[in-house]
C-alpha cells in the first residue's frame, strides 16, 4: 500500500482505523479513496492530481484525532469536502496564471525510449496479473484494427454468447483495472529512478 | 441521486463536461462514496476513451472530450497511457496470434487435395474394416450364444425333463447305406428338434457332436453327450438354426481316458414347409 511518507506512521494507522476497524478493509478503502480523489482532481483539470491527493490526505490526517471524536458521517464524504476546497484553491491559483499550460511543471527525466520500455514492461507485468481468461479476452478484443475490429468483436461476442454491449462492458472493466495497474507500476518505476 | 437513476447517458454527459456544476458535484460525491457507481463511471469513461482513440466520436463529442481530457499534462499523460495500452494490446494480440499460425497452416496444408484424397481413402478403409469387424464380432457372439443354448438343451437334466414335439431318428452312414435321406420339415412353431442318433459301436462313454450344413463353413458343437440304454444319443437343436439344406453330423466317441474311440457320421436334409 502506498503511504504518503510525510504522514507519520501513527497518524496513518489512525486514518486507517477511521476508515474501517478491519485493517484489510481499511487498506482497500484507502486505495480506492486515493484513486477516486486523483480521478476527481484529474476531471477538474488539476495540474498535479497526485500531489493534490496527497495534500487532501495530509489535511485530513492533521486533524485525524479530533475528527475521529467529532465527525460522525462517512469519512469519504469528509475527504470529498476537503478535495473540493482544494480544487477551489487550485482554481484561484490557476486564475493568477496567464495560461493553463503547465509545461514548466517538473518533467520526468526519462528519454522517450526509456518511457516506452517502462510502459511495455508495466503492460506485460499487469497482463500477467489478470486471470488467464481475462487476458485471453482482452487480447482477443484488441486483436484486429480499423474496420475489421467491428466484425471481429461481433464474432467474438457471438462465440462467447454475449451481446456486443456486454462484451464491451466486460472488456472495459478489464481495461480499467489494467490502467490502474499500469499507472501504479509506472509510478513505482519513476520513483525508483 | 442514486445509482439506479443515473443513466448511462447522464454519465456520458457528465464525462463530456455537459452537466451543471451542481450535478457535477453530486456525481463526483457519489463516485467517491459508492463503489458500484464508481465502477460504472470508470467503465463508461474507458468506453469514451476507446471511442475517441478509434475516431468514432461525433465532432461535437470529440470537441467536448478534448476539453475534458486533454487540457493538462496529467490528462494528456493519462490519455497517452490509454492510447499506448490499446496499441500495445493490439501488438501483443498479433504476437499471440502469430504463435498459433503454424498450427493453423498445418491443418490448412492437410486440407489440400494432395493430402485430402489419401486421408479420405484411409478413412473409408477404416470405416469398411470397422463394419466388417463389427459384423464378425456379432456373428461370433451369436454363434457362441447358440452353442451355449444347445449345451443347456442337452444336459442330462434337460433331456429328462422335456420331450420335444419333433424327433428325427438318424442312422449312421455306412458304405452300405441305402434308402431315402432322412428329412426334417421346418415349421415356424417347431421350437426344439431332437435328433436321435443310432450307434453302431458303443465302447465310448461320451460323445461330442459336430453339426454342419454342407454348403456352410460354420459348424455347431456340443460335447459330453451321454448314451441312452437303447444305444442312441439324443441331440437337441433349436429348430430356428436349421435352415433349408443338407446337414452332416459327426459324432465322435470318447473313452474314459479322453482318447477318441470312434467316429460316426449322419446326414439329413431340412426343407421348408
Amino acid at each position: 500500500m502506498v503511504r504518503n511518507l510525510n504522514i507519520p506512521a501513527e497518524s496513518f494507522n489512525e486514518l486507517l482505523d477511521w476508515l474501517d476497524p478491519d485493517r484489510e478493509v481499511a487498506a482497500e478503502k484507502y486505495l480506492q479513496l486515493r484513486q477516486g480523489l486523483e480521478k476527481i482532481f484529474l476531471w477538474e483539470h488539476s495540474l498535479d492530481p497526485e500531489g493534490l491527493t496527497d495534500q487532501a490526505i495530509d489535511r485530513v490526517v492533521k486533524n485525524i484525532q479530533e475528527l475521529r471524536q467529532t465527525y460522525t458521517g462517512d469519512p469519504q464524504r469528509y475527504f470529498f469536502g476537503v478535495a473540493k476546497k482544494l480544487i477551489w484553491e487550485h482554481r484561484r491559483f490557476i486564475k493568477n496564471q496567464t495560461t493553463l499550460d503547465d509545461s514548466a511543471a517538473e518533467k520526468p527525466s526519462e528519454t522517450q525510449d526509456e518511457i516506452l520500455e517502462m510502459r511495455q514492461d508495466c503492460l506485460d507485468s499487469c497482463l500477467n496479473t489478470l486471470k488467464p481468461e481475462q487476458r485471453k479476452l482482452i487480447l482477443s478484443y484488441y486483436e484486429d484494427t480499423k474496420r475489421a475490429k467491428i466484425e471481429h468483436r461481433a464474432k467474438l461476442a457471438n462465440e462467447l454468447g454475449l451481446s456486443p454491449e456486454t462484451l464491451r462492458v466486460r472488456t472495459s472493466r478489464i481495461r480499467v483495472s489494467l490502467n490502474q495497474c499500469i499507472k501504479q507500476c509506472l509510478r513505482k518505476k519513476q520513483q525508483g529512478n | 441521486m442514486k445509482e439506479q437513476i443515473l443513466t448511462n447517458e447522464a454519465i456520458r454527459e457528465f464525462l463530456l463536461g455537459r452537466v451543471s456544476e451542481e450535478e457535477r458535484h453530486r456525481i463526483e460525491l457519489i463516485f467517491l462514496t459508492d463503489p458500484a457507481l464508481k465502477e460504472r463511471i470508470l467503465v463508461a469513461e474507458q468506453q469514451l476513451v476507446d471511442d475517441y482513440l478509434d475516431g468514432s466520436l461525433s465532432d461535437n463529442d470529440r470537441k467536448n472530450f478534448l476539453l475534458q481530457y486533454s487540457q493538462t499534462t496529467a490528462q494528456k499523460e493519462e490519455l497517452g497511457i490509454a492510447q499506448f495500452t490499446q496499441e500495445l494490446l493490439a501488438k501483443r494480440a498479433a504476437e499471440s496470434r502469430e504463435l498459433v499460425v503454424p498450427a493453423r497452416s498445418f491443418w490448412r496444408r492437410l486440407a489440400t487435395p494432395r493430402f485430402l484424397v489419401p486421408i479420405a481413402v484411409a478413412a473409408v478403409l477404416v470405416i469398411v474394416l470397422g463394419v466388417f469387424w463389427l459384423k464378425w464380432q456379432t456373428t461370433k457372439q451369436q454363434h457362441l450364444a447358440i452353442e451355449q443354448e444347445m449345451a443347456q438343451l442337452n444336459t442330462p437334466e434337460s433331456i429328462k425333463q422335456t420331450t420335444p414335439r419333433v424327433v428325427l431318428e438318424l442312422a449312421p452312414i455306412t458304405s452300405r447305406s441305402i434308402g431315402p435321406q432322412s428329412e426334417l420339415v421346418r415349421r415356424p412353431d417347431l421350437g426344439v428338434v431332437e435328433l436321435k442318433l443310432r450307434l453302431i459301436q458303443t465302447e465310448a462313454t461320451r460323445y461330442n457332436a459336430k453339426l454342419e450344413r454342407v454348403d456352410d463353413s460354420e459348424s455347431l458343437s456340443v460335447n459330453s453327450l451321454q448314451i441312452n440304454n437303447n444305444h442312441t444319443i439324443q441331440l437337441r437343436v433349436p429348430a430356428r438354426v436349421l435352415v433349408k439344406g443338407l446337414y452332416k453330423l459327426t459324432l465322435t466317441g470318447m473313452t474314459a481316458d479322453g482318447t477318441t474311440s470312434s467316429v460316426q457320421e449322419y446326414q439329413f436334409t431340412v426343407r421348408e414347409e
